[in-house]
């Protein structure tokens, strides 16, 4: 079909332009084109949005929303059932809303960068890393097969390692870059594992490319297909979906592969607000949505408490955090783990939508608090500012209309909000119905499913509502930083306003997003089917449009009071600064438990000393090891080859030249001794004479006579 | 009374190689040694002529000379073989100034 | 008739040999025993002589003759001359010693033995039979005209390369003998 294959096309454009615009970049970029690099690969992302917004209209206007599929063989795998290894591209319902995400932010982006990263050394290298960092996301977004996507998660992760170890001259940097590189690393080997285990229980077939119900669609046919469909889930698959669910752990920064994430802040700020909070954090989020169609009820019970820990872990942290952006950091943990958890509970729609969303609102909310650090010359510790929307009014409004967005604020008792409204009022509403199946099914515990996101729902907007006050309210607490501050360049507040904006109108009535990712919801799923659980799979298939949810959380939130009362709280406890906070952090109770935030529930400290500490003496030992050991039998075989040689040479020289020598001291000696017989006195020869001819005489006769 | 036939010639000769032979390695003169030489061809002569005489011969024919030309010739030999000898002896006592042979060690090996 | 009967040379015979024979030997084996070149000499003469009266039993008298002529009286004399030209000190005894003699006379005796075994061992019995004749009967045995008779026929080759043989010794042995130009380390006496 013509319109399919231009669709194909523009997305392939879109997709390709970034890497093209990365190589130009990096040869040219310095030499030749100078600032203008910026722009330039500005522009080419905004060539790529373009072209994907085009092909999301021509898709929409579309009535086969069939998946379009371009497969590509590779490398040859003889002996297996596929045969290659299959790169190319699936684009769905779910792809087209991604692309157009995923472009739009890298373009605004770009455009941010022109103006944050003006002045550095290494202006041109910067956007280079950019764009390939963007190919690398929509690489992961268009993935046709489970190798592909894995290449490009790689790739991810290597870009954004060069990305935030950019200021590679300073300590903080080069340690935040290989921390970063090393947890998603650890993730990627649970991935492996959990597809190795597929890949022995099910052959080849896992490296097929996409058929037409998404990627692992066909792979739940296949393991129906081998009949494990009818009785028990079998442990293998529960553990392969977990396995490859660690991956996502490891790039989106979930318990316990959390600390990468804020110490990530130590990039440039719009590192920060693409990667870490927009993109490859979505792309764990993004894996696991694909992952649907494999995950048994007991993988999406594990799913389910890790986003819980995470969500909850981080909300806590965000509470006390002094650094603007280290707060955000935690704020992203904490709505990842609304997506992880959302994703666990079976509300597959409204935690992609929310991932969506929440690349709006928290893309724009770095970029606020990175004017802010721009015009505080680099002064990251909030306790130092204080009053700046009279000098940054458009930063600041940005930063409010956003902190409404992660607050989901909502007109109250309607069911008009903003975009986080919808996403997260959703979540929550899945994680109800799951917590109630739950204790419906006799776990008791299952309360905590859906208590743990309203609460930290209110923390949320207590933290945002904290940050903003410190910030931009009251006085300014730093007289010097406060008379330098400026509005940030149009580069820079442009993209934030078109960012705030997105977080408003990126509602179900209003843009199609929604409509998109429902579009791809996996109607049968591995856990729909398989039957053990009932009450699971009855709150999966229910949570996925759960009207029943929603007003139980509707009512939890106070129909939409909650937030207000959460925002005015946070902005009077914050407006004098922290004097009132201090006042309560040092109250008994509480003391303790702001000790524990405020050192990150000492995760840090765990792991560098059971992990890292664990890893440099395996290293010495080794090392140790390959010195002596190793190095000891290299040495020996030397000395052996000595031996040997000394050996052969005294063979060489005792024998060989010994016996040449012997014998000639043996003709010598032989000759001294016959010599004598010729000693010149005649008598002597006279009487050999005659002895000799006596001799000869008598063998003569004795001869004659016997013979 | 012993017939005397050529046996006991032959065992006189015998006796007179082995004085001859005995002469020679023993003489430290060398003119002792040019005497053993002149006994061993007397021997030799001596026996040509005895196996001459008792040779069974047809005695309608001439008689056989064989034996005594043989030792004619010794004779005449060992003459010029003793002038020779002499010579040689003369030269080494012109040399070392005595015939004791045991001086002529010279030419050892 | 035994040739014992036939001829009555054969009856002295043992007796006349028997003392010849004594005479040869013993002379022989005093020349080996004697240290004294003259008396060496001397016993070499009774040799010579001892053996002439052997050829003379034997029936050889041409040859006897030239024995007692050229032998006794050439060669020797000869020899004697040679003693006399070489005598450095008249006293001067040269003994060998001990071990000399037992390895010359183990030698000596060693081919006597041999020889003796030979003839034991040969079939000689000539002279048992009556084969032989006796030697007045033998017409011209061993005389004058008969060996110069064959000389000159049947041995005229052996006779005139002797001759010739005869020749080359004379210049030879005066060639080699000439004086040189003094006696060196000759003691003045």
């Amino acid at each position: 079909m013509p319109q399919r294959q231009l669709i194909l096309d523009l997305l392939l454009t879109a997709f390709l332009a970034p890497l093209v615009s990365s190589l130009v970049v990096i040869f040219i970029g310095k030499r030749i084109m100078g600032k203008a690099a910026g722009w330039f690969a500005t522009a080419v992302m905004a060539g790529a949005f373009v072209c994907s917004l085009y092909a999301g209209a021509l898709w929409m206007g579309q009535a086969d929303h069939s998946p379009i599929l371009l497969n590509i063989p590779w490398i040859p795998i003889p002996g297996t059932v596929a045969g290659w290894l299959y790169l190319g591209a699936m684009i769905d319902s779910l792809t087209i809303a991604m692309m157009s995400m995923v472009t739009g932010i890298a373009m605004l982006v770009h455009l941010y960068s022109v103006g944050y990263m003006a002045g550095d050394s290494r202006y041109e290298r910067f956007f280079a890393y950019l764009s390939l960092f963007s190919f690398s996301m929509l690489g992961i977004v268009m993935a046709n097969s489970v190798i592909m996507l894995f290449v490009f998660w790689e790739l991810v992760g290597l870009t954004s390692y060069l990305l935030i170890g950019f200021w590679f001259e300073k300590r903080g940097p080069q340690l935040a870059c290989k921390k970063a590189f090393v947890m998603n690393r650890i993730g990627d080997m649970g991935f492996l594992i959990g597809f190795g285990i597929l890949f022995y229980k099910l052959g080849g077939v896992l490296l097929l490319p996409a058929a037409q119900g998404g990627m692992f669609d066909a792979l739940r046919q296949v393991i129906e297909a081998e009949g494990h469909s009818v009785t028990n889930p079998p442990l293998w698959l529960t553990a392969a979906g977990i396995g490859l669910f660690f991956g996502a752990i490891g790039k989106s920064a979930q318990f316990p592969l959390h600390t990468w994430l804020p110490d990530a802040m130590e990039g440039p700020t719009p590192v920060s607000s693409i990667v870490h909070s927009a993109t490859m954090v979505a792309a764990g989020v993004y894996l696991t949505a694909r992952l649907y169609p494999i995950l048994t009820p007991g993988a999406h019970l594990f799913i389910s408490t890790i986003g819980l820990i995470t969500l909850v872990m981080a909300a806590c942290m965000a509470l006390v955090m002094t650094d603007i952006k280290r707060v955000l950091a935690y704020s992203t943990l904490s709505q990842l783990g609304y997506m992880v958890l959302g994703l666990g509970s079976g509300a597959y729609a409204f935690a992609l939508f929310h991932l969506i969303t929440h690349a709006f609102f928290k893309c724009c909310l770095f970029q606020c608090s990175g004017s802010v650090i721009h015009a505080a010359h680099h002064q990251q510790d909030m306790r130092y500012y204080g009053g700046l929307w009279k000098k940054m009014p458009i930063t600041a409004a940005c930063y409010l209309i956003c902190t409404f967005a992660i607050a989901g604020a909502s007109l109250p008792f309607t069911n008009l909000g903003v975009s986080g409204f919808y996403s997260k009022d959703g979540i929550i509403a899945g994680t109800v119905n799951y917590g109630h199946a739950m204790m419906a099914g006799g776990y008791h515990f299952g309360w905590v499913f859906y208590w743990g996101p309203l609460v930290v729902a209110y923390v949320t907007v207590f933290y945002m509502a904290r940050s903003f006050a410190l910030t931009f309210l009251g006085k300014p607490r730093d007289k010097h930083l406060y008379d330098h501050a400026h509005e940030a360049p149009w580069t820079m507040w442009l993209p934030q306003v078109a960012l705030a904006v997105m977080a408003i109108i990126t509602v179900p009535m209003l843009l199609p997003y929604f409509d998109l990712i429902v579009a791809t919801e996996p109607t049968q799923t591995v856990a729909g089917v398989l039957e053990p659980v009932p009450w699971l799979q009855q709150a999966i298939e229910v949570a996925g449009h759960h009207s029943a949810g929603m007003t139980l959380t509707h009512q939890a939130l106070l129909s939409g009071l909650a937030w207000i009362l959460m925002l005015v709280l946070g902005i009077a406890l914050y407006l004098p600064g922290m004097k009132h906070s201090s006042r309560i952090a040092a109250l008994p109770g509480v003391k303790w438990l702001y000790t524990w935030a405020i050192n990150k529930f000492y995760f840090d400290a765990l792991y560098d000393t059971v992990v890292v500490n664990a890893f440099k003496a395996l290293a010495i030992v080794i090392a140790a090891w390959d010195k002596h050991l190793v190095d000891g039998v290299v040495n020996l075989v030397g000395l052996l080859g000595k031996l040997v040689a000394w050996g052969v040479g005294r063979f060489d020289n005792d024998i060989i030249d010994g016996s040449v020598n012997g014998a000639a001291t043996l003709a010598q000696t032989v000759g001294g001794t016959l010599r004598q017989t010729q000693s010149g006195r005649l008598r002597q020869y006279i009487l050999l004479l005659f002895t000799a001819a006596t001799l000869a005489a008598v063998v003569a006769v004795y001869v004659l006579t016997i013979g | 009374m012993i017939t005397v036939t050529l046996h006991h010639f032959v065992l006189v000769s015998f006796g007179l190689v082995a004085a001859g032979v005995a002469c020679m390695v023993t003489k430290r003169n060398a003119i002792g040694i040019l005497m053993g030489v002149e006994l061993v061809l007397n021997a030799a002569a001596l026996n040509f002529v005895a196996f001459n005489r008792f040779h069974p011969w047809d005695p309608t024919g001439p008689a056989p000379l064989d034996g005594f030309i043989f030792a004619m010739f010794i004779i005449v030999l060992a003459a010029a073989e003793a002038a020779i000898a002499l010579a040689i002896i003369l030269n080494l006592y012109n040399n070392l100034a005595s015939v004791d042979v045991d001086k002529a060690r010279e030419m050892k090996g | 008739m035994t040739l014992a009967e036939a001829h009555p040379v054969t009856r002295v015979a043992p007796v006349l040999f028997l003392a010849l024979a004594a005479l040869t030997v013993a002379s022989a084996w005093a020349i080996v025993a004697s240290p004294n070149i003259v008396r060496m000499a001397t016993y070499l003469l009774l040799t010579l002589t001892g053996v002439a009266g052997m050829y003379f039993m034997l029936g050889a008298e041409l040859l006897a003759a030239v024995q007692l002529i050229v032998y006794a009286g050439g060669t020797l004399i000869l020899i004697v001359f040679g003693v006399m030209l070489t005598a450095s000190n008249p006293g001067l005894v040269l003994k060998p010693c001990g071990w000399e003699w037992a390895a010359g006379l183990t030698v000596a005796g060693a081919m006597a033995v041999l020889l003796v075994l030979a003839l034991i061992h040969t079939p000689l019995i000539w002279g048992y039979e009556g084969t032989v004749p006796v030697v007045s009967s033998m017409e011209g045995y061993g005389q004058v005209a008969s060996v110069g008779r064959a000389l000159l026929s049947d041995y005229l080759v052996a006779f005139e390369v002797s001759g010739v043989l005869l020749l080359v010794v004379m210049i030879g042995a005066a060639y080699m003998a000439r004086k040189r130009g003094g006696i060196k380390g000759v003691a003045q006496s």
